[in-house]
């Protein structure tokens, strides 16, 4: 994780960590549409999820530091594992509630059958698992204290080594990179490397809290990556305005943009507005259309801040495209989202 | 408004001087007897704030001026100390406090409350010996007393443009901050120049810079914080004021729907979005701190080794303060370079919104005009020097007579607007180059133009006027002859 761990990732207790919160954001982007909340360091498990109508997904995380080579805990890592979530399933009182357990062990039950079908990121079920390894589970789970649900148990691998942030990451960064080009337009390069550290330091400081009754719910994992879609404008957004005018309201009005923009009572006139403008053309860029044929109607209230001319017409498109904009994508991920 | 009578009393010595309601001279054979202080004691009792000269403090003397108002009321002006004034008005006494009341005692004095206009009175009435005959149109009239035509044409047309010069005013203080940034750069050059060995600071250097980084980063952050704040709250105000009205929507469908916070479009949204934004900033706010008070504990142990050697002096304290702090100077140029133009575009939107009314400048032009064929000067581009920044054009007996074509044109349109006679206080007008022939006309034009006002000379020649009120000083101001 690339946050500001004290010490370097060779401590175990915060690879390990490092590990469960990237792999909390794989689980919570395989269900994001019907996730509700999520806890680290929960009441049971390491990972909790919630999920519409109350369902649970329970996870253990078990990180080892040399995991491409280094199987010699790998049976003592899942046995724990076990041990947790059957815990879980016994004392549940979800029916359906799920578990899995997490490793960045290409080999989890020191069985080649089984390393042989897992690659990258990998998520088997107990019924996709070869022969051999049911049977290795079924033996353990002759045991009471290690017997949960095995149609409802998932064995969840990726990958997570080296000492190297970018190399160890490169899954979940990936995949969060994918997550926010998928669930908007307004994604640019960069944004899913911003949100996955806001995400991490997000999931981390929760895991800090001795309360384990607070979740980072659903509207906490969202927000950040509206604010990150709705940031200052690149100028790719606007074709009729010089990249370096752009520069200047960036370097000086940034601070009144985001005071207007942030104002519901100005925010509310331009939706009003655009509510009732009339356009002909294409639903993707009537926003667009509004900016360019509306903002004389709005330069008055900038021009005693702005005096260039020039200057004061490209900042009031810029203003009612980022309100747009904001809108647009808000409106956007809450459906696709299920918000 | 007329004088009357001004009373000085500077320790020991009193004196009491009677003016006339026509012209006065204030006369002396010898130069330097006190000519100029009686004329700026005489300003200085109206509550304006004159310096005093080599030989007399104006804080130390009591004046006591006695005049007629345009309605015909006497007033009396005690002032004792330099920041209080006692004004005598219908058997009132009220007492004002310089200079922040000298509006309001302005105010009475000239019957209006124009900031504009009351700003720049002093610099229309009164012509100062020094400065008074090089000042056209923007300048210093005496002391911290300014003039600006731009300033005054405003006040007579009564044109408002404050938002305009606040943000100018705000705008020179951003320079003027850049500029003390620019020094700070220059500074830390030289003490680059002046060191002779680097190496040992690196370390030192390296630490200062980041905590610079971080506390500016935090500083940032925490502005940012309190934006926020404001627009949550003013947010927050805005839907309960909306939720409050208990206002029904009728829907197409005609059913009644209420109006509350969660059904008003973009509310919830833009306050979630907020919360969000704030909770990312107390997120950084907390991780900068973090890694301040780690820098500041490593600070700590190297500070406890370094106790060893020789504590350094109160200029290598300085150096070293001024090293830390990080100037972009690249960025502090730019940013400077972006002030001024902006200031630039201001002030020549001020200039413009100033000579939008014509008629107040169209009427002084053709009066300066008027006066300056009279005092000989038929130059037409001199008439144009009503907004000029260039007067090195001018010089001498030219600048001399052009200024007091420029002061009668500003008198003129001055007692238009307020509807009063100013007195005009002319100090040395025969100045060092003017000739008597020239000096002649000048007279007979205030005979001629301004036969109301009263007219208060002080010069070591005499002019040719009828029964002036001939104010004699000796050896010494305070000498009674």
């Amino acid at each position: 994780m690339s946050l500001e761990i004290p010490n370097r990732c060779a401590s175990r207790v915060f690879f390990g960590l490092a590990f469960q919160v990237d792999a909390a954001i794989l689980l919570m982007l395989r269900h994001i549409c019907e996730l509700q909340g999520i806890r680290l360091e929960g009441k049971r498990e390491d990972i909790e999820l919630t999920l519409a109508n109350d369902k649970k997904i329970y996870a253990q995380a078990k990180a080892v530091v040399k995991a491409n080579n280094d199987f010699r805990s790998v049976r003592r890592n899942l046995c724990k594992s076990l041990k947790t979530l059957a815990e879980a399933a016994k004392n549940s009182t979800e029916k359906d509630a799920r578990y899995i357990y997490v490793t960045n062990s290409p080999n989890p039950l020191k069985e080649e059958t089984l390393m042989r079908l897992i690659k990258d990121e990998t998520l088997l079920p107990f019924d996709s698992l070869p022969a051999e390894s049911q049977n290795t589970l079924l033996q353990l789970m002759l045991r009471p204290e290690y017997q949960v649900p095995l149609d409802r148990f998932s064995i969840y691998y990726f990958p997570y080594v080296t000492d190297d942030d970018k190399e160890r990451e490169k899954i979940v960064r990936n995949e969060v990179e994918k997550f926010v080009n998928k669930i908007s337009e307004y994604a640019k390069a960069g944004m899913g490397e911003d949100l996955l550290k806001r995400w991490q330091k997000e999931l981390f400081d929760s895991a800090m809290i001795y309360n384990k009754g607070v979740i980072v719910s659903k509207k906490d994992v969202i927000w950040p990556l509206i604010m990150i879609l709705t940031q200052f404008p690149d100028s790719d957004m606007y074709e009729d305005i010089e990249e370096e005018i752009l520069d200047v309201i960036e370097q000086i009005y940034s601070e009144t943009l985001n005071q207007c923009v942030e104002r519901w009572e100005f925010i509310t006139q331009i939706l009003y507005d655009y509510n009732t403008f009339t356009y002909k053309g294409p639903p993707r860029t009537r926003h667009i259309a509004f900016s360019q044929q509306k903002w004389p109607d709005y330069i008055d209230r900038f021009k005693p801040i702005i005096k260039d001319n020039e200057i004061c017409e490209a900042f009031t498109k810029v203003v009612l495209m980022n309100v747009l904009r904001r809108r647009r994508a808000i409106t956007s991920i809450k459906q696709k989202l299920h918000i | 408004m007329i004088i009357n009578s001004l009373y000085i009393e500077d320790g020991l010595e009193n004196r009491k001087f009677l003016f006339a309601e026509g012209v006065n001279l204030i006369h002396s054979q010898e130069n330097s007897v006190g000519k100029t202080t009686l004329m700026r004691l005489l300003l200085y009792s109206l509550g304006f704030s004159i310096p005093g000269t080599k030989k007399m403090r104006f804080d130390k003397v009591y004046t006591s001026c006695n005049l007629t108002v345009q309605n015909g009321e006497i007033i009396r002006l005690d002032r004792k100390c330099g920041d209080c004034i006692e004004i005598l008005q219908g058997g009132k006494k009220r007492t004002y406090i310089l200079p922040d009341d000298i509006f309001k005692l302005h105010h009475i004095l000239f019957q209006t409350e124009n900031s504009d206009i009351i700003n720049n009175i002093l610099g229309v009435i009164y012509t100062d010996q020094e400065k008074g005959w090089t000042l056209l149109n923007r300048g210093v009239v005496i002391g911290k007393n300014t003039f600006n035509i731009e300033s005054l044409i405003r006040g007579l047309s009564d044109i408002d443009c404050k938002k305009l010069l606040d943000l100018e005013s705000k705008l020179s203080r951003h320079i003027e901050r850049l500029d003390y940034m620019m020094n700070v750069y220059e500074c830390q050059q030289q003490i680059i120049s002046a060191s002779g060995d680097m190496a040992t600071r690196t370390k030192d250097e390296e630490i200062d810079a980041q905590e610079a980084r971080l506390l500016l980063l935090k500083e940032n952050y925490v502005k940012q914080l309190s934006s926020i704040d404001r627009a949550l709250n003013d947010n927050k105000l805005a839907a309960d004021f909306v939720e409050e009205m208990k206002i029904l929507v009728a829907l197409p469908n005609g059913e009644f729907v209420n109006l509350t916070k969660d059904n008003i479009c973009g509310l919830t949204e833009a306050i979630e979005f907020l919360v969000a934004k704030r909770k990312h900033l107390t997120i950084n706010i907390k991780q900068v701190t973090r890694e301040l008070d780690r820098l500041y504990s490593s600070k700590q142990k190297d500070d406890e080794q370094m106790e060893l050697f020789a504590s350094e002096s109160l200029v290598d304290n300085f150096e070293c303060s001024i090293m830390r702090v990080p100037v972009n100077v690249v960025a502090v140029r730019e940013k400077k370079e972006h002030l001024m133009k902006e200031r630039g575009r201001i002030r020549q939107e001020i200039s413009y919104q100033t000579r939008s009314k014509s008629s107040v400048i169209f009427s002084m032009h053709n009066n300066v005009i008027k006066y300056l064929k009279e005092l000989g000067i038929t130059d037409e581009t001199a008439a144009n020097y009503l907004f000029t920044s260039n007067l090195k054009e001018l010089s001498g007996a030219v600048l001399h007579k052009t200024v007091f074509a420029f002061k009668l044109a500003y008198i003129l349109e001055l007692e238009k607007k307020l509807n009063i006679k100013l007195p005009i206080l002319l100090d040395s007008p025969r100045g060092r180059e003017v000739d008597e022939k020239n000096s002649e006309i000048m007279m007979h034009i205030l005979k001629r133009d301004f036969p109301d006002n009263q007219i208060i000379i002080a010069s070591i020649y005499q002019y040719d006027f009828v029964a002036p009120m001939l104010i004699e000083i000796k050896n010494r101001l305070m000498e009674i002859c």
